[in-house]
C-alpha cells in the first residue's frame, strides 16, 4: 500500500512540476501572457493534468481501502466532503479538471499559469501541513511556496527542451536565481517546523531524518550543478545537454525521496 | 581566464553567497520563531476508557477514545472482541462537538466477565490512517 501511495504521490509531484514548468517555460521563451499556445506545441500540459487526475484517483482509492470504508456512494461522499483530507483532495481534483479543460481549450498563458499556481497551493492540503492546527497558515504558506518555487525552478528546466537559445537560458537563469533559494528556504522552514520537538539524535535515528538528509544532499548537488550552469551562462556559454539531463535526473530523485518523506511520520512524537 | 570570464565567475560567486546568506538568515529566523509554534503531530490515542490493561468490576457502558486531534466519527472504527476472538456488537460511533470530545462506541449488552481487546482506526487531517489496540478485563482475573 505504501509503495502504491508513493508512486501516486510521485506522479502527482511530477504533474505539478510539469504544469508549472510549462507555463513558466512559455514565459521564459518570450510568449505574451494573453497568447494561446499553437496546436503544433503538442498536448504536454493536458497529459500532465491527466496524470495528476490519475494520481489523485489512485490516492483516493488507497485512502478508501486503508479506512476499510464500504464501497457506497455515501461513504465516498463522506470521505471527500466531510474530512479535511477529502476537502484538500477535492480542491486538487477540481484544479486538475480545470487544467485539462484549459489545456484542451488552449487557454491563454495567464489562465494556465494561474491554475498551475492554484494546484501547487492546494497540494499542501494533502501533506503534513494540513495537520498543523496551531500554525496552519505558516505551514500551508511554506508548503505552497516550496511547490511553486520548485516547479518554477526545476519544472521550467524540464519544459525548456533540449537546446533553447542562449537568451532563453539567460532569462531562465535569472528566474532560477530567485526560485532556487526560495525552494530551499521554504523547504528548510517546513522541515524545521516538523522537527521542532525532536532531538538531533532522534532525527538522525529516524527514517524521516535519514530521508530528509538524503534529500538535502541531492539538493546540494543540484544547487552546485545549477551554480556551474549559471557561471557558464554569465560567461555567455550554454550548459551542455548532458549536464542539464544530470540535473533533471537528480531532480527526479528528489521528487522520489519527497514522495516517501510525505508518507513518513516525523520523529519526536 | 580573461577579464570577462573572471567577472562572470565573480558575479556568480557573489550571487551564490547572497543566496546562501539569505537562506541562513531565514532558516535561523524560523528556528528562533519555532518555540512559539507547536510542532504538528500525527494522530495518536491520548487516553481511553476503559484504561488500557486495567480490570473493571463491572461492564463499561461504552468505549471512549480521546485522540490528539478531532477525528471524523463516520470514517473512524472501533471494534471490540473477546479474548477468544468473538466480536461484540457496538453502537454507532459518535463524537461530540467539543474539540477534545472523545470518540464513543456504546456497548449494547453488558459484557460478561473476561478479557477484551479494543481495536481502533482513525484518519488524521493530513490523511495518515492510524490504528491501535489495547486490552482490558471485566471482573477479577482467575
Amino acid at each position: 500500500m505504501l509503495s502504491m501511495a508513493v508512486v501516486a504521490r510521485l506522479l502527482l509531484y511530477l504533474a505539478a512540476m510539469m504544469v508549472l514548468g510549462d507555463a513558466c517555460a512559455r514565459w521564459v521563451r518570450g510568449e505574451a501572457w494573453h497568447s494561446r499556445p499553437a496546436s503544433r506545441d503538442g498536448n504536454g500540459p493536458v497529459f500532465a493534468w491527466l496524470a495528476a487526475l490519475i494520481a489523485l484517483s489512485l490516492l483516493f482509492v488507497l485512502q478508501f481501502l486503508a479506512l476499510e470504508l464500504a464501497p457506497t456512494v455515501s461513504d465516498v461522499a463522506m470521505l471527500a466532503r466531510q474530512t479535511a483530507w477529502g476537502n484538500g483532495w477535492l480542491m486538487l481534483a477540481g484544479c486538475a479538471m480545470v487544467g485539462v479543460i484549459g489545456g484542451v481549450a488552449r487557454a491563454p498563458l495567464t489562465g494556465r499559469f494561474l491554475i498551475a499556481i492554484a494546484f501547487a497551493i492546494a497540494m499542501g492540503g494533502l501533506g503534513h501541513a494540513a495537520a498543523d492546527d496551531l500554525a496552519p497558515w505558516t505551514s500551508r504558506a511554506l508548503d505552497a511556496t516550496h511547490v511553486v518555487a520548485t516547479g518554477v525552478w526545476l519544472g521550467t528546466l524540464f519544459s525548456l527542451g533540449r537546446s533553447p537559445a542562449l537568451p532563453v537560458w539567460e532569462r531562465f537563469s535569472r528566474l532560477a536565481v530567485i526560485a532556487a533559494p526560495l525552494s530551499v528556504l521554504s523547504g528548510t522552514g517546513s522541515a524545521l517546523l516538523r522537527l521542532r520537538d525532536a532531538s538531533l539524535t532522534q532525527v538522525i535515528a529516524s527514517d524521516y531524518g535519514r530521508l530528509l538528509s538524503a534529500k538535502l544532499v541531492i539538493v546540494a548537488v543540484i544547487l552546485a550543478v545549477g551554480a556551474r550552469h549559471r557561471r557558464q551562462l554569465l560567461a555567455r556559454r550554454e550548459p551542455t545537454v548532458a549536464s542539464v539531463r544530470f540535473e533533471l535526473l537528480l531532480a527526479l530523485a528528489v521528487l522520489g525521496v519527497t514522495a516517501v518523506l510525505t508518507a513518513t511520520a516525523p520523529p519526536g512524537e | 581566464m580573461n577579464d570577462s570570464s573572471r567577472l562572470s565567475a565573480h558575479s556568480a560567486r557573489r550571487l551564490i553567497a547572497r543566496a546562501a546568506a539569505l537562506s541562513a538568515i531565514v532558516a535561523l529566523s524560523v528556528t528562533v520563531a519555532a518555540p512559539r509554534v507547536q510542532a504538528m503531530r500525527h494522530l495518536k490515542l491520548l487516553r481511553s476508557s476503559p484504561v488500557a490493561d486495567t480490570a473493571l468490576a463491572s461492564s463499561p457502558d461504552a468505549i471512549r477514545l480521546w485522540m490528539s486531534e478531532p477525528v471524523n466519527a463516520p470514517i473512524s472504527k472501533i471494534a471490540l472482541a473477546t479474548d477468544a476472538g468473538a466480536v461484540i456488537t457496538l453502537g454507532r460511533l459518535t463524537r461530540g462537538a467539543a474539540k477534545d470530545a472523545p470518540l464513543v462506541a456504546s456497548i449494547v449488552a453488558p459484557l460478561a466477565h473476561g478479557r477484551y481487546k479494543v481495536t481502533w482506526k482513525a484518519m488524521s487531517k493530513d490523511g495518515h490512517v492510524v490504528n491501535g489496540s489495547f486490552a482490558f478485563r471485566v471482573g477479577a482475573a482467575h
